[in-house]
């Protein structure tokens, strides 16, 4: 016990925040006490902290350059106590002299708290709004865009109120993740999933999120901003805890242990970390949580710096819910309808899943010249697959349950076999039995025990001749297989106590396989290596329907590689540099960056459409890149600021979005372009006792961008997949946000958060669509006429009430109002052409129906959170002092409102033989209706 | 508190090891060999009877009445599409009309299946007996909607031989309601001068389906062989030879056709006869 004691009372003193104090003369019996709060670490300025001093009620508010200053302070010793969103309550002491002046900087270190760690998001927003036609699904999860924010107020609720209802702040999609210095962003999707690291959130406490265009000091960051996260073992709280949640969300339980050593005489330090998270089912019928994360890191501190070596291993899989048309939630009368599951000898069995398991590695030297300067070069390696399992078929029914053909509506509004007894039927039968609508897993087993065929020439070999069991319905994992290494070395230098200069270089090495794996044959011996829309239509280009032609007629076993296999490597290199001055009156930065980008494909198979351009090296393809930003903050006085930030940035495209179809040709589009970004914002932020007030106004213009949709297109001229590609696409977001807090009394604040944008098309592109099962190679061009209709962005008007109870330092309650509106569906780009619209007249319902955008119910909800801190040494004496139990408990939804539409899009497949919208329509998901989480932390 | 620790991420660890859910499925029983035996209560001898009392267009809904079939024909190789030829005991086929494609992989040739007429339709289309779904008075019919199939269509067991009838083309064209619909087998027979050497088809854009003619080999009887253009054999040359083809009698207005099956249905290996 006598070790135990004293490693708590190095806890406190190292940790606490450390004040430094100057004194000055005196004249007067109230003195003044200003200073900076800082992050300990980074030596970032933290904003919107409360710097209170308890026994007067005297507080003032961090600016955004972490400064405040408290007067009319009376003579004597002061405890300081910050807090606010996200830091603990780290206290200390200031001896405040008559007339003087104190200044002192205050180092603040994350909070544990559980409630303003917030959950990670496991998955990133590209994830949930994936619509491959019928394929299409919705994460088990409700996601944020960007991670929980932790020291502002916009961003912590629009991370942890609005994240589950798809809210993007400004409407933007593009992620900028660091962790200890290490690009989480795949470079050919562009998105950063936080499955990497989830299941970790107690070693991942230290987040420095910058939003829109400010200076990041490990960074250029992005458009929206950027987030590192520091979970360096030297940074990790001392001590150990043990926590365990259950909730009804997607994840029903977890357990998290954590134990992280201090650093000790020698300079050297670890941590790990552990946790089991798992659901058998989730709040969606059918989907399920499994996840294992693990984490170690070691640091050693040297005389001028340290090392660290830091390892995430973290294993996810989780089950995937479909979306919807209307009529499905309907018959059903259940909004969390999932057609992805079915029952398999009378248990629950789900096709559609997410398996991710990409292990992390980073080293990190820190090298600390001297006072003035910080050099953290990291070096990351991350390898392993992501898997996503999906059905498949061949020449068989589409498996789908909820597909078109099969639900009622289609005998209102399909072209032929309209027939409202069948409607009628059809209706009933569903309505008695919605089991019908679930996936039929029996079915497609007895379906494959009795589809028994020869397979001649197997292999291409001559004579080698098959028969068994040909499966016609399979489930089938797409891999993405990567290796990653990457290299970031920054510098921070403050030659003076106006200016930080920061720079640095970024190289990353990335190299991904895809392909197709055959999941589960469902009973069959084997599936054929076919492409069953590149059927044959003269015995010439009989060769047309192979995926490989190195080895043709391949028969698949579980287990093996089939359809499509390539290999993408991409090689980033930036170099960035940023200054930033400060002074009383007003703060300055400039920023700017150069890239380089050079990437290419790699065919492993050789495609029966494109024998000469599937197989092998593509060429190389290079892309430079540039940013620029700068900005200002004048602090007019002590009360107010006036703050505006632009930026201009040339950037590449997606590289999955440059190659017209990777999977079957190594061709790129012609033209493709950098995209450029202009966006600038202003804003006003005021400070006076007790209230904090910021409205920023933003606008980004996006032009030139290059996107592609896969998808099947009815069109008769096709009748097939295409890749549908639209270049010079042009976007604009703007809007307001608005975030007020104001402390009523010394336990009671209500924080009020509003942001009202539009984020829509400004142009009308050209699109160029090539059929996908065609060796055809010159598209179809035409234009869309989208301009003016408004990108599926989630909720762009959001408006929250908070109200915080503090009841003491161990205690609080939280209650948020919210409101959400002008949600609009994604549209299909191919349904505003004049190909979709000919010959229908423009003022009547059929040209509204085919034109018009969906915008989805506006709703309203309330969420709670309390927590309790319970000192365990004042209960059991044995357990000392420091020894806590902090229960929480949330809620999200409390009116269990399960009628929230909170994402919706138009199917891009389309009836161009009657112009009926009706044949396939919208595809909505529903938010969870009441949900909660209640955590129990032992910490000691 | 180091035992303490300890036990505490023993206690972790053995969570982290043991599965919490499960992911191994097991292999639902095949039902190719259950015949669930439901009451039949006709004949599809006694419904084709009916039918041909019909007019072209007309159709009738059943009672509550159950048939049982073998499949002998679906759309596997595509050229019959949303519909299945099935045949019983009294060795009478009917097509029915199912609103679905890929119809072969839940009724396979040789599937015994029963089928509940109750509140459907059979008719006269065009000369050739149907079961549908609904049918209106102008002889506008829909077949089964696919949802709907596991409703009214009871799966027996798999695979159940039905041999071809054996039957020569004169017998076809003088006795057209007691073959259609029905498998048959024609012996010493070949594709006419015209039809042989040539695609089953033409290409669907430029037809939907080709007749190709099937005579006899005194050239005395012939027969039109219907091929669609959507099969999987339309651009498949037909066979020069003379022998056996095994195909679904089928009937268009008063013309009766041969519909394949498939293009291993014509084994026409011996010589032609000149």
């Amino acid at each position: 016990m006598a070790n135990f004691y004293s490693f708590r009372k190095t806890y406190v003193t190292t940790l606490l925040l450390t004040a430094g104090y100057i004194s000055v003369a005196q004249t007067s019996t109230n003195g003044t006490f200003k200073g900076r709060v800082l992050h300990k670490r980074s030596n970032m300025a933290v904003p919107g902290l409360q710097v209170l001093l308890p026994n007067t009620n005297l507080s003032a508010v961090t600016t955004s350059d972490g400064s405040f200053t408290i007067s009319g302070i009376p003579a004597g010793k002061h405890m300081v106590v910050v807090s606010g969103s996200g830091y603990s309550n780290d206290t200390s002491e200031v001896t405040i002299t008559a007339a003087g002046t104190e200044s002192a900087t205050v180092f603040v270190i994350p909070s544990d708290d559980v409630k303003q760690d917030g959950e990670i998001p496991t998955i990133s927003l590209d994830e949930n709004t994936s619509q491959t036609e019928e394929n299409s699904s919705t994460s088990s999860e409700s996601s944020s865009s960007f991670y929980v924010a932790n020291s502002d107020p916009f961003l912590f609720t629009a991370a942890t109120v609005f994240g589950p209802y798809r809210f993007r702040p400004r409407g933007y999609d593009n992620t900028d993740v660091h962790v200890n210095g290490i690009q989480l962003r795949n470079l050919e999707t562009g998105y950063a999933s936080f499955g990497q690291i989830g299941g970790l959130n107690p070693a991942l406490r230290d987040r420095t999120i910058t939003y829109g265009l400010r200076p990041a000091d490990f960074s250029f960051g992005s458009v929206k901003g950027s987030t590192n996260i520091d979970a360096t073992a030297g940074n990790q709280r001392k001590g150990t805890q043990l926590s365990y949640s259950a909730g009804n969300g997607a994840i029903r339980n977890s357990v998290k242990l954590m134990h992280s050593s201090g650093i000790d005489q020698k300079g050297w330090g670890y941590s790990f970390c552990m946790s089991r998270s798992w659901s058998q089912e989730g709040y969606v019928p059918g989907t399920y949580f499994d996840g294992v994360s693990l984490y170690a890191g070691a640091t050693k501190l040297t005389k001028k710096g340290e090392f660290d070596l830091t390892a995430f291993a973290v294993r996810n899989e989780r089950g995937r819910a479909t979306a919807e048309i209307n009529e499905v939630f309907t018959l059903t009368d259940n909004h969390y309808f999932n057609g992805a599951w079915g029952y398999q000898n009378g248990k629950v069995r789900t096709a559609k899943a997410d398996i991710g398991f990409q292990p992390l590695v980073i080293a990190n030297y820190i090298h600390k010249p001297s006072d003035k300067t910080v050099w953290n070069t990291a070096v990351g390696y991350q390898f392993g697959k992501y898997t996503r399992t999906d059905w498949e078929f061949y020449n068989g029914n589409n498996p789908n349950p909820t597909f078109y053909k099969k639900l009622p509506y289609y005998f209102l509004e399909g072209n032929e076999d309209q027939s409202v007894e069948a409607y009628n039927a059809l209706t009933q039968l569903y309505r008695a039995n919605p089991e019908r609508l679930q996936f039929q897993w029996d079915n497609m087993y007895n379906s494959n025990y009795a589809n028994i065929e020869t397979i001649n020439n197997v292999n291409g070999i001559a004579g080698n001749n098959f028969t068994g069991k040909r499966s016609i319905y399979a489930i089938r994992n797409e891999v993405d297989d990567m290796r990653k290494l990457a290299l970031n070395s920054t510098i921070a230098h403050v030659p003076n106590e106006h200016l930080t200069l920061n720079g640095g270089v970024e190289v990353i090495h990335q190299q991904n396989e895809y392909y197709k794996e055959m999941g589960d044959l469902l009973g069959g011996d084997y599936y054929l290596n076919y492409n069953q829309f590149a059927q044959l239509t003269t015995l010439a280009n009989i060769n047309y329907r192979q995926n490989d032609l190195n080895t043709p007629n391949r028969l698949i076993k579980e287990g093996d590689k089939y359809g499509y296999d390539y290999i993408l490597r991409t090689t980033n290199a930036t170099t960035w540099a940023q200054g930033v001055y400060k002074s009383d009156r007003i703060d300055l930065f400039l920023a700017a960056e150069g890239g380089y980008n050079t990437f290419n494909r790699e065919g492993l198979t050789r495609n029966g459409l494109f024998p000469d351009n599937s197989f092998g090296k593509s060429a190389i393809y290079n892309f430079l890149t540039g940013r620029v930003k700068g900005g200002f903050l004048a602090k007019l006085n002590a009360h107010h600021a006036v703050f505006a930030n632009a930026g201009f940035f040339s950037e590449m495209p997606r590289i999955d979005n440059i190659f017209i179809s990777p999977r079957t040709r190594e061709f790129v589009s012609d033209g493709v372009t950098n995209f450029h970004t202009k966006t600038c914002e202003v804003g006003y932020e005021l400070h006076l006792s007790g209230l904090f007030a910021r409205i920023t106004g933003y606008v980004t213009d996006i032009t030139d961008n290059t996107v592609v949709k896969r998808f099947w297109n009815d069109d008769p001229d096709f009748q097939s997949f295409v890749n549908y590609v639209m270049q010079g696409v042009d976007t604009r977001s703007t809007g307001v946000e608005f975030t007020a807090s104001y402390k009523i009394s010394k336990s009671f604040t209500v924080t009020g958060v509003a942001a009202v944008g539009q984020s829509f098309y400004t142009n009308r592109p050209m699109v160029s669509i090539y059929n996908d099962n065609s060796p055809e190679m010159t598209p179809v061009q035409r234009r869309v006429y989208i301009q003016n209709y408004y990108l599926g962005v989630g909720p762009q008007s959001i408006y929250s009430l908070g109200f915080k109870y503090q009841a003491a330092h161990a205690t609080y309650i939280n209650a948020n109002i919210n409101y959400m509106d002008r949600n609009y569906v994604e549209i299909n780009p191919d349904r505003r052409t004049q190909l979709a619209s000919e010959m229908i007249d423009s003022a009547g319902t059929k040209w509204n129906n085919i034109m018009a955008q969906e915008r989805l119910p506006s709703a309203y909800t309330v969420d709670l959170s309390a927590s309790r801190t319970f000192d365990l040494g004042k209960y059991v004496p044995k357990f000392k002092n420091g020894c806590r139990v902090t229960i929480n408990v949330g809620i999200n939804n409390l009116l269990n409102n399960q009628d929230i539409r909170n994402m919706g899009f138009e199917q891009l497949r389309f009836d161009f033989r009657n112009y009926n919208a009706a044949k396939f329509p919208n595809r909505y998901a529903y938010a969870y209706g009441r949900t909660f989480m209640a955590t129990a932390t032992f910490k000691f | 508190m180091k035992l303490f620790s300890l036990f505490l991420s023993l206690a972790l660890a053995t969570l982290l090891v043991q599965s919490c859910v499960k992911k191994e499925y097991d292999m639902p029983p095949s039902t190719a060999y259950y015949d669930p035996a439901l009451p039949v209560q006709t004949s599809i001898a006694n419904l084709s009877g009916m039918i041909a009392n019909m007019q072209y267009g007309q159709f009738r809904k059943m009672g509550d009445t159950t048939i049982s079939g073998v499949v002998v024909a679906n759309d596997k190789s595509g050229n019959f599409y949303k519909q299945i030829v099935i045949q019983d005991t009294s060795n009478t086929g009917i097509a029915v009309l199912i609103e679905q494609s890929y119809l072969y992989s839940d009724f396979p040739v040789g599937r015994k299946i029963y089928l509940k007429l109750k509140n459907m339709y059979i008719g006269n289309y065009k000369g050739l007996p149907e079961i549908v779904f609904t049918a209106d008075s102008l002889g506008n019919t829909t077949g089964i909607p696919s949802g709907y199939t596991s409703e009214v269509i009871v799966k027996a067991n798999y695979p159940v031989a039905v041999a071809p009838l054996e039957v020569t083309m004169f017998d076809i064209l003088s006795n057209p309601n007691r073959y259609v619909n029905t498998l048959i087998k024609l012996t010493d027979v070949q594709f006419d001068n015209a039809s042989a050497g040539v695609s089953y088809a033409l290409p669907p854009s430029m037809s939907s389906g080709t007749s190709r003619t099937v005579e006899s080999c005194d050239h005395g009887v012939s027969l039109v062989m219907y091929n669609s253009g959507y099969s999987n054999f339309q651009p498949f040359i037909t066979p020069m030879g003379n022998g056996t083809i095994t195909a679904i009698c089928s009937r268009r207005y008063s013309t009766m056709q041969l519909a394949l099956r498939d293009t291993t249905d014509v084994k026409l290996y011996n010589q032609r006869c000149p």
